[in-house]
C-alpha cells in the first residue's frame, strides 16, 4: 500500500518529488520542490485526507514546512522548504481552512513568509514581539 | 475591639478569586477538587467568586506568561484592601520545570506581592486547604 | 441593539485564560472573535534543551488532565525512531492507566458541564465519584495526576496481583454511578432543555475543519486513533467506537458518558490479559536514539494528540512539535455559537471540552 501511494506521487510530480522514505507502522515521509505542494494537497483533498497539523523546522540554511496528513491507513508527512534568505511558501488555507491557524503559528515562530494568507496576525505571541523563538541562530 | 471582631469575621469567611496565569491546569483542578465533597473548603467559609471587587484572597497559579501578566496586575489593583495573595504550585513559586523559558516574566512574586506559598506539583487539596487556613490566621488571626 | 460581550481572560466559566469577543444583536450571537496565547509557555523550545528522558516529564506537564496522553504519544514516536518494540505487558499497563485517565477526565467534564448549566448538586455528586478513580491512580502510580508512568522502552512500574481487587471494585462502582448519570442527563427536564438543539455542528463542517475526538464523533465524523492507527493493545481487546449523528451539546455529552462504559470494559479485559502475561517484563533498554524522525499519535479524552519528533543522533531532540486536540476543535467554535443566544455560549464553549493549556503549550 505505501508503494502504490509513492508511485501515484511519482506519476503526478515526476522530478519535482525530491525524496521519499517509508518508516515503521505506515509512516511515509515525502519531500517536494517549493511551489508544487499545492498540487499534492489538492490530490489529498480528493482522497479525503485529514490534516492533523503543519510543523516548521529550521534546517540551518533552509526553513522547512511539514504538512501532516492521515489518508487511512497511512500517515503522510509532506515536506517543502525555502531558503532562509527568502523563505516564501504559498498558503493552503483555501484548500484546507483549518490550515490558517497552523500557518499563523509557523509565521510567528519560525519567520516563514506564507504568501496570500487571509489573516497574518500573531497567534500565540504578543503583537509587539519581534523575534522568532524557534529559529536556531 | 471592633477591629478584632471584623478580623474574626474576615477569617471565618474568605472569598477567593482564582486567576490562572499560564499553568498546566492541574493546580486549578485541585483547587476545584477542594470544593468537592471529599475535601470541602466551604466548611471553612470559603467560596469561589468571579468578581475581584468581592474577594479577600487572590489564588494565583502558573508561570506569569507574556500576555497574562498585565491582566493579573489589573485584577490585583481592582481588589479592595485588605487582601492576600496565595501562590499555589511549583510554577507560581519558582517557575518549576519551565525555569528557562522565554515566555515568562518570572514567578508570581516578581509581579504581585505574595503572602503565602503552597508547594507541590500539584499540591494535594488537603495541602491547599491547610495553606489557605494558615495564611488566614497568620494575616488576620492576630 | 448591538453589543460586544467579552468573555475575558479571567472568567468563572473558563478554568483557563483565553479571550472571546461575542458580537450580539439583541440576545442572538452574530460573530465570535477568539484570541489565544494567554497560556503560552514555550514548551517546544524548552524540549530542545532537555534530553529525551527529561522531555517525558516536560511533556507530561503540558496539561494536567491529559497527563498520560502526551508522554505516550512522545515515547511512541521516540521508540519508532529507535526501532524498538516494547513488551506486551508494557502495552497493557499503559492502556490501563490511559483508560483510567479517560474515565476521570470525562467525569470531570460532566461535572463542569452540570455546574455551568447551574445544577451544582450534580457537580458535587460527580466529583465525589471521580475521587474513587483518583484513589486507584494514586495507589498504583503514586500521584493523583502527573503519573511519570512511561519511560523510553516501556513502563517504570508494574500492576500486580495485589492491585487487581481494588481496581475491579472501583470500576464496578464507577460503572453503576455512570449509568445513573446517563439517566439524569437523558431524562432531567432542565438538562434536556439546555442541551438539546444548542451548539449544533453539522457533519460537513466537522469534516471540512478536520475536528477530532468526541466533538467530531458526535457529528457523525468517525475519527478515533484507537481504531484508525492501532497502538498499545487496542486491537487485542473488544470495544466499540461511539459515533452519533445530531451534533448538538446533548450528543457530545452522550458520547462522553457512553465512552466511560467502554473504557471500563477495556480495563477489565486488560486486567484479564495481565494475569496471563509473565510479571516483571515491562521495559526494554534503549541506549541511544539514532538520527531520524517519526510521528506519535494517541487518542486523548479530547481527541487526537499528535507529536512529531526529529532526532539528530545526539542526546537532545532536534525538534518536537505538539498538536493538542483543542487546537483543531477550537476552529469549529464560531460555527457552533452562531445563531444561539448569549446564555448558551458558556455551555457550548465547554462542550468541546477545551484545554487551552494544551493549545497554547
Amino acid at each position: 500500500m505505501p508503494e502504490e501511494f509513492i508511485q501515484k506521487l511519482k506519476n503526478l510530480l515526476g522530478k519535482n518529488l525530491l525524496e521519499y522514505s517509508v518508516g515503521r507502522r505506515n509512516r511515509i515521509f515525502v519531500k517536494v520542490k517549493n511551489g508544487y505542494h499545492r498540487e499534492v494537497v489538492g490530490l489529498f483533498l480528493e482522497m479525503e485526507a485529514h490534516l492533523s497539523v503543519i510543523s516548521s523546522v529550521d534546517l540551518g540554511e533552509e526553513l522547512e514546512l511539514v504538512y501532516h496528513f492521515e489518508i487511512k491507513p497511512l500517515q503522510v508527512c509532506l515536506k517543502t522548504s525555502a531558503s532562509k534568505a527568502k523563505p516564501t511558501i504559498e498558503t493552503i488555507s483555501d484548500i484546507y481552512p483549518s490550515a490558517a491557524w497552523y500557518e499563523r503559528e509557523a509565521m510567528e515562530m519560525m519567520g516563514i513568509d506564507i504568501a496570500n494568507h487571509p489573516d497574518p496576525r500573531h497567534l500565540f505571541l504578543p503583537d509587539d514581539y519581534t523575534e522568532f523563538p524557534l529559529r536556531r541562530y | 475591639m471592633f477591629e478584632k471582631l471584623v478580623n474574626y469575621c474576615r477569617m471565618k469567611s474568605p472569598w477567593l478569586l482564582h486567576v490562572s496565569c499560564g499553568s498546566c491546569n492541574n493546580c486549578d483542578i485541585e483547587v476545584l477538587a477542594a470544593l468537592a465533597p471529599r475535601f470541602d473548603v466551604e466548611r471553612f467559609g470559603g467560596v469561589l467568586k468571579p468578581n475581584p471587587r468581592h474577594t479577600d484572597i487572590i489564588v494565583v497559579t502558573g508561570i506569569m506568561t507574556l500576555k497574562m501578566t498585565d491582566v493579573l496586575k489589573r485584577l490585583y489593583e481592582q481588589t479592595p484592601d485588605p487582601k492576600a495573595v496565595v501562590a499555589i504550585g511549583s510554577c507560581a513559586i519558582s517557575k518549576g520545570i519551565f525555569r528557562e523559558t522565554y515566555a515568562s516574566y518570572g514567578p508570581a512574586d516578581a509581579v504581585v506581592p505574595v503572602d503565602a506559598y503552597i508547594p507541590g506539583c500539584p499540591p494535594r487539596p488537603q495541602a491547599i486547604l491547610h495553606g489557605v487556613v494558615t495564611a488566614l490566621s497568620a494575616l488576620w488571626g492576630g | 441593539m448591538d453589543m460586544i460581550v467579552q468573555i475575558g481572560p479571567q472568567h468563572l466559566a473558563l478554568a483557563e485564560p483565553e479571550r472571546f469577543k461575542i458580537h450580539t444583536e439583541g440576545e442572538k450571537v452574530v460573530d465570535v472573535e477568539m484570541a489565544v496565547g494567554y497560556n503560552h509557555r514555550g514548551i517546544e523550545k524548552l524540549a530542545e534543551r532537555k534530553t529525551f528522558e527529561q522531555d517525558i516529564l516536560l511533556v507530561e506537564r503540558i496539561c494536567g488532565i491529559c497527563s498520560m496522553s502526551h508522554p505516550v504519544a512522545f515515547t511512541q514516536a521516540v521508540e519508532d525512531i529507535a526501532g524498538v518494540d516494547i513488551p506486551e505487558r508494557a502495552n497493557h499497563l499503559r492502556m490501563i492507566i490511559a483508560e483510567l485517565e479517560r474515565i476521570h477526565s470525562h467525569l470531570l467534564w460532566a461535572g463542569i458541564a452540570a455546574e455551568i448549566i447551574g445544577i451544582e448538586t450534580l457537580f458535587m455528586y460527580i466529583w465525589k465519584d471521580r475521587e474513587f478513580v483518583l484513589d486507584q491512580l494514586e495507589i498504583i502510580t503514586g500521584n493523583r495526576n502527573h503519573y511519570a508512568w512511561n519511560t523510553i522502552g516501556g513502563c517504570r512500574k508494574d500492576i500486580t496481583e495485589e492491585h487487581f481487587p481494588g481496581l475491579l471494585t472501583a470500576i464496578e462502582v464507577v460503572e453503576r454511578r455512570t449509568e445513573f448519570y446517563i439517566d439524569s442527563f437523558l431524562r432531567n427536564r432542565t438538562i434536556k432543555a439546555r442541551l438539546i438543539g444548542t451548539g449544533v455542528l453539522p457533519k460537513e463542517d466537522a469534516r471540512r475543519l478536520c475536528t477530532v475526538g468526541p466533538t467530531a464523533r458526535a457529528s457523525g465524523y468517525a475519527v478515533d486513533v484507537r481504531k484508525d492507527d492501532p497502538h498499545l493493545a487496542y486491537n487485542k481487546v473488544e470495544w466499540e467506537e461511539i459515533v452519533l449523528d445530531e451534533g448538538d451539546n446533548m450528543t457530545r455529552a452522550k458520547v462522553r458518558l457512553l465512552e466511560i462504559l467502554e473504557s471500563a470494559k477495556i480495563i477489565r479485559q486488560a486486567i484479564q490479559a495481565l494475569k496471563e502475561l509473565p510479571e516483571g517484563d515491562i521495559a526494554v533498554p534503549v541506549k541511544e536514539v539514532p538520527p531520524g524522525e517519526s510521528v506519535g499519535r494517541y487518542e486523548a479524552p479530547r481527541g487526537e494528540v499528535f507529536h512529531y519528533v526529529k532526532s539528530n543522533g545526539t542526546f537532545y531532540p532536534e525538534r518536537l512539535k505538539v498538536r493538542a486536540p483543542t487546537y483543531a476543535n477550537i476552529q469549529a467554535v464560531p460555527i457552533m455559537l452562531l445563531g444561539d443566544t448569549l446564555a448558551d455560549v458558556p455551555i457550548s464553549l465547554a462542550s468541546i471540552d477545551p484545554c487551552f493549556c494544551c493549545t497554547d503549550r
